[in-house]
């Protein structure tokens, strides 16, 4: 198996509560891997633990064969490896194309001294980056709000403009926290389709958080199942369905959603 | 003879209104457009005066000491931030406000070097070789001049995709990183060019006084262009200008009050207190701020 990234027994406690205990996995190149578990299980922990935000006390998370650990989110940002936040964080206070816009990596115009010296450069880079975020816009159907603030989007608009956003940086993985929470169902047909269509042509992986059981079923050809800090299960959509551990886990956990 | 005085009354206002939008302007930069609490502005007002005005008695040439005054107020603003500008900006506004403080001290107790509480006066005039009936207006053409440059500059930048981050830093630091942006970086960038400009105004403001006094820089100036940014709307360079000028107005129409210095200085803060209070309650986002873009909310 080619693995793109690989987690190796990471530990993670808060105030005594072991939020990661041990967790292992490795995730394939190309693959749309699922993430699964019950509330509480340390998913989006991981998450905050791969990109940097949150440092483990022990373990390895490998990216490209690269350690993770150690380095600050932007480090591991510019290496392709982009994140979505489980609470919607869209930048309310700017625009629409200026959230999108923000995104690329290694803009000239973004050092301090190259937008004074050399205006021209920096301006035909804007364009461009401008045209890759109209057709994203687009297709999200978010090309008419692209002048508006942030904060006046809906709530499922938002959710696409941090999906949107996240594509701008053209990251070689990338991690979706329940990204499809309060999508209407149409919608959602149309994003499936469009990471597939990510997979598919520019190879992007994608690790997704989701509590939409029977979607990730459709989605993602490899599932891995985490509770109590833990992976306790691994496998194809089928296999997980049939796992005892699995439904155990779940098994009177209620559901907040 | 009251045309010419008067006629020399404006130019004087012109070149306070100048000398406070190029130090609001900075501030602008920190705390509007990227959400820096620096309450330490003025340290880096005088830095650039106090080191202009030793260099330049030292026998340095008058240019060169005010490049290097400017220069040492940049790299004041870099050694302050380096260490704080990754702690909670509440805390950053302890060490701002306690470094500026100290600096003052500094100026008191070091008068070997800085004159102490008397200052320093010996040092050249900007515009010497003027005559002494052209220096006020030729002093107002070159602070509007710095001015303009500076504005220019600032509106280049902030519209310039370095500017986009910054604004996003200000917003949600998070969400910054997780898009590969160094925001140590940036904060200390806009740190830096803040107190640069910061400099300019204090060497603008020793030219304009003829003098550096440890009096000159207390917390209180900080908190005038705190004033200043304010009521024009944070996050809006234009709006640093109008309120530079109403502020300085304000404070100019209030001095010929008979009511004796102490008394004026008083009613000037009650009026501002309220004029701030009434502000925050009907336009939160001051005169020409965005209120989509900037709430008051830290
Ligand atoms: N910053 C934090 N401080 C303290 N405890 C935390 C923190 N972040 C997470 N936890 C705890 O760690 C455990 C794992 O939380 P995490 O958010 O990773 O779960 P999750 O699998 O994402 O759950 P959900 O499906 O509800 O989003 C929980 O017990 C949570 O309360
Ligand atoms: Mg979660």
């Amino acid at each position: 198996m080619n693995s793109i990234l690989t987690i190796n027994d990471v530990k993670k406690s808060f105030d005594g509560i072991d939020a990661l205990n041990g967790a292992s996995f490795d995730v394939e190149k190309g693959k749309i891997t699922g993430l699964i578990g019950p509330n509480g299980a340390g998913k989006t922990t991981l998450f905050n633990t791969i990109t940097g935000f949150i440092s483990p006390e022990s373990g390895s998370i490998k990216f490209e064969g690269e350690e993770l650990i150690g380095k600050p989110p932007y480090e591991i940002t510019r290496k392709g490896l982009a994140r979505t936040f489980q609470i919607t964080r869209s930048l309310d206070k700017m625009t629409v194309m200026d959230n999108l816009l923000l995104a690329p990596r290694e803009q000239t115009g973004e050092s301090v001294i190259w937008p004074i010296i050399t205006p021209g450069k920096v301006e035909e880079e804007e364009i461009e980056v401008r045209e890759m975020a109209m057709d994203i816009l687009e297709f999200f159907n978010l090309d008419e709000h692209k002048d508006e603030y942030a904060g006046s989007l809906s709530g499922g608009q938002k959710k696409l403009l941090e999906l949107a956003r996240v594509l701008m940086i053209e990251p070689k993985m990338v991690l979706l926290d329940e990204a499809f929470a309060g999508v209407n169902p149409s919608l959602s047909n149309k994003l499936v389709d469009y990471i597939k269509h990510l997979r598919d042509d520019h190879e992007i992986s994608f690790l997704l958080i989701e509590h939409d059981i029977p979607l990730i079923m459709e989605v993602c050809e490899d599932i891995i199942v985490m509770a109590k800090g833990e992976v306790i299960a691994r496998g194809k959509p089928k296999e997980i369905k049939n796992n005892q551990k699995v439904l155990d886990a779940y098994l009177g956990v209620v559901h907040d959603e | 003879m009251i045309l010419p005085s008067l006629v020399n009354y404006f130019i004087y206002i012109g070149i306070i209104i100048g000398i406070y939008g190029l130090f609001a302007l900075g501030l602008n930069l920190e705390w509007g457009f990227t959400g820096i609490l620096n309450f330490g502005h003025v340290a880096f007002m005088g830095i650039a005066a106090y080191t202009m005005a030793i260099l330049n008695i030292a026998g340095l040439n008058l240019f060169i000491s005010i490049i290097i005054g400017i220069a040492l107020s940049i790299v004041a603003g870099v050694l302050i931030g380096a260490p704080t500008l990754k702690l909670r900006g509440d805390y950053l506004a302890i060490v701002t406000i306690a470094f500026s403080e100290i600096i003052r001290y500094f100026y008191i107790n070091e008068g070997w070097l800085t004159g102490g509480a008397g200052g320093l006066s010996n040092f050249n005039q900007l515009l010497g070789f003027l005559p002494s009936q052209y220096k006020q207006i030729g002093f107002l053409i070159v602070t509007l001049a710095l001015l303009g440059i500076v504005y220019v500059f600032l509106e280049k930048l902030i519209n310039s995709p370095w500017g986009r981050v910054l604004k996003s830093i200000r917003e949600d630091e998070e969400v910054s990183k997780a898009l590969g942006k160094n925001i140590y970086k940036y904060k200390i960038q806009s740190l830096a060019i803040g107190s640069g400009i910061a400099g300019i105004a204090g060497i603008l403001q020793a030219f304009n006084n003829y003098l550096v006094l440890p009096s000159s820089y207390k917390p209180l100036i900080t908190f005038y262009a705190w004033i200043i940014v304010v009521l024009g709307g944070s996050a809006n360079n234009k709006g640093s200008l109008v309120g530079a000028i109403i502020f300085v107005a304000f404070f100019e129409s209030t001095r010929f009050l008979p009511l004796g210095d102490v008394r004026v200085g008083s009613l000037r803060m009650i009026i501002i207190g309220l004029l701030l209070i009434l502000l925050m309650l009907f336009r939160p986002q001051g005169i020409l701020g965005n209120k989509e873009e900037l709430k008051l909310d830290i």
